[in-house]
């Protein structure tokens, strides 16, 4: 009777520690699992966002034509000539940060954020105040932080 | 631990393990695509920056006015001791130009020389010409009483006059002995074109031994009554003779432009600017590696005019004494930029 007694107990806590084994592991896993999708996960995306954004970077490509100053303002003629549309984000005349008015595609105003299509023509209306410089130095400034350069005699 | 406990614990680890691994394996799967996809993004940008390097085009001339043609053909005449006939039918052969003159005179035995006057009137500024004349010349000399006998070498020299100096200038010299006809090519400067006229004088020189000799011996020679003088006969036949001059009227330029780049080009965007104008051509000319075009401009059609305004390209006129840039611009986003001077 005693050793029928002690069996019983014996199964039960086999069970439970088997319970409490396949718990821990599973638990352990779960933690190594998660620990490692994440590592994983932030690793691949700082990489490929980096690399993304590198990429974008260097497929935008815009080419400054032309520099039309007026009196208090001036036109800058670009072309899209990249693999990407682009945004404009700062114009510099002079090393000088100067406001974007609009951009003028095909004729027709555009609010200054509007993206410049792959292959188009546009120019960039900027605030621009007559000066006696006989060189204009252009530069643009994309969303990506491509910057582009361009030097113009008046 | 039992052995059933510890076959659950294994295979509970087994199948995460498992699960770790197809993790891993997946993210080396994307890691590898997004590299894959990368070099052929990479790969794509390099032959792009590529081209656009090995990208080149050269403008090979840049024709600016318009040419006319002053024409005049089959004109015959003769130096030395014969007389100018024939003067009203060549003035008859001129009668397509507005005035004309003239000339034959002699200024002695051994040369003749003819002025042809070209006058004409252009609607706008001469900028340079060029004569060409088709002409035989030959000479024979003799004496007195015997008449010309044998041929003999000329000397014939193409002149223009030049109207800032007042002085004729000799374009071109050469010695024929043959009466055979010869093309004769000159090129006419600003300075020969007064604005209204072309002046051109053909002079034709022979040389005779005998009358050089005469020449030679004129110290010695004292007078004997039977000595007959050496004579020189000379002949000039214009048969055909064009005087092209080319004038500014402000339409706009034809570019020659040559492909000497490793890949085709094409023109999207053609500028032509000088101090107060910016004009803009929007084109798509294609210029395949290594052949050569000739854009006119004024055939480009509708034009920007400072970003604002757009007129039709015959419209557009250049101003005379002006500096212009013309920039062509290619689809791969290269400038190539070329200075005119009209002056």
């Amino acid at each position: 009777m005693r050793i029928v007694i002690r069996m019983k107990h014996k199964g039960q806590a086999n069970i439970v520690s088997g319970l409490v084994l396949a718990v821990a592991v599973i638990a352990t896993w779960t933690l190594i699992l998660s620990w490692a999708h994440f590592s994983l996960e932030t690793l691949q995306r700082s990489v490929f966002e980096e690399t993304t954004h590198g990429i974008e970077a260097l497929k935008e490509n815009l080419v400054i034509e032309d520099f039309i100053p007026n009196s208090n303002w001036a036109l800058i003629a670009i072309r899209n000539v990249g693999m990407n549309n682009i945004k404009i984000s700062h114009v510099y005349i002079n090393d000088t940060e100067v406001t974007i008015n609009s951009i003028i595609i095909d004729g027709a105003e555009y609010p200054p954020d509007t993206a410049i299509d792959m292959g188009k023509y546009a120019y960039i209306n900027v605030t621009f105040t007559y000066t006696q410089a006989s060189y204009i130095r252009v530069t643009i400034v994309s969303e990506r932080g491509v910057n582009y350069y361009s030097g113009f005699e008046l | 631990m039992n052995s059933r406990s510890r076959g659950q614990a294994s295979t509970i680890g087994g199948v995460f393990l498992a699960v770790l691994i197809v993790m891993l394996v997946s993210y080396i799967h994307m890691t590898l695509n997004y590299i894959t996809n990368y070099n052929i993004e990479m790969s794509q940008w390099v032959n792009v920056a590529n081209e656009r390097i090995r990208e080149d085009l050269v403008i090979i001339s840049i024709e600016v006015g318009n040419e006319v043609s002053l024409e005049l053909d089959d004109v015959n005449s003769y130096g030395a001791d014969y007389s100018p006939k024939g003067i009203g039918s060549i003035r008859n052969r001129l009668a397509n130009i507005d005035q004309r003159s003239l000339d034959i005179s002699d200024s002695g035995n051994y040369s003749c020389s003819i002025n042809f006057e070209f006058k004409y009137s252009l609607a706008g500024q001469a900028l340079n010409g060029n004569v060409s004349i088709y002409l035989s010349a030959t000479g024979m000399d003799g004496y007195e009483d015997t008449g010309p006998t044998d041929a003999i070498e000329v000397e014939v020299m193409i002149y223009a006059f030049n109207f800032e100096t007042n002085s004729w200038d000799l374009l071109k010299k050469c010695i024929v002995f043959s009466s055979e006809f010869k093309w004769y090519n000159c090129t006419l400067t600003r300075e020969h074109l007064s604005g209204d006229s072309v002046r051109i004088m053909i002079m034709v020189i022979g040389r005779s031994e005998k009358a050089l000799r005469v020449e030679k011996r004129w110290f010695f020679i004292t007078y004997v009554s039977d000595v007959y003088w050496p004579l020189v006969w000379l002949s000039v036949s214009v048969d055909y003779m064009n005087v092209k001059v080319k004038y500014f009227d402000g339409i706009l330029p034809t570019i020659k432009v040559k492909n000497v780049g490793a890949c085709s080009s094409r023109i999207v965007d053609i500028w032509l600017i000088n101090e107060t104008h910016h004009v803009h051509f929007p084109t798509n000319i294609t210029i395949p590696s290594g052949t050569e075009i000739s854009i006119d401009m004024n055939k480009l059609g509708e034009a920007e005019v400072n970003g604002v305004t757009k007129r039709d390209a015959g419209e557009i006129k250049l101003t005379y004494n002006s500096r212009y840039v013309i920039k062509l611009v290619t689809v791969r986003g290269n400038i190539f930029t070329y200075v005119l001077q009209i002056s």
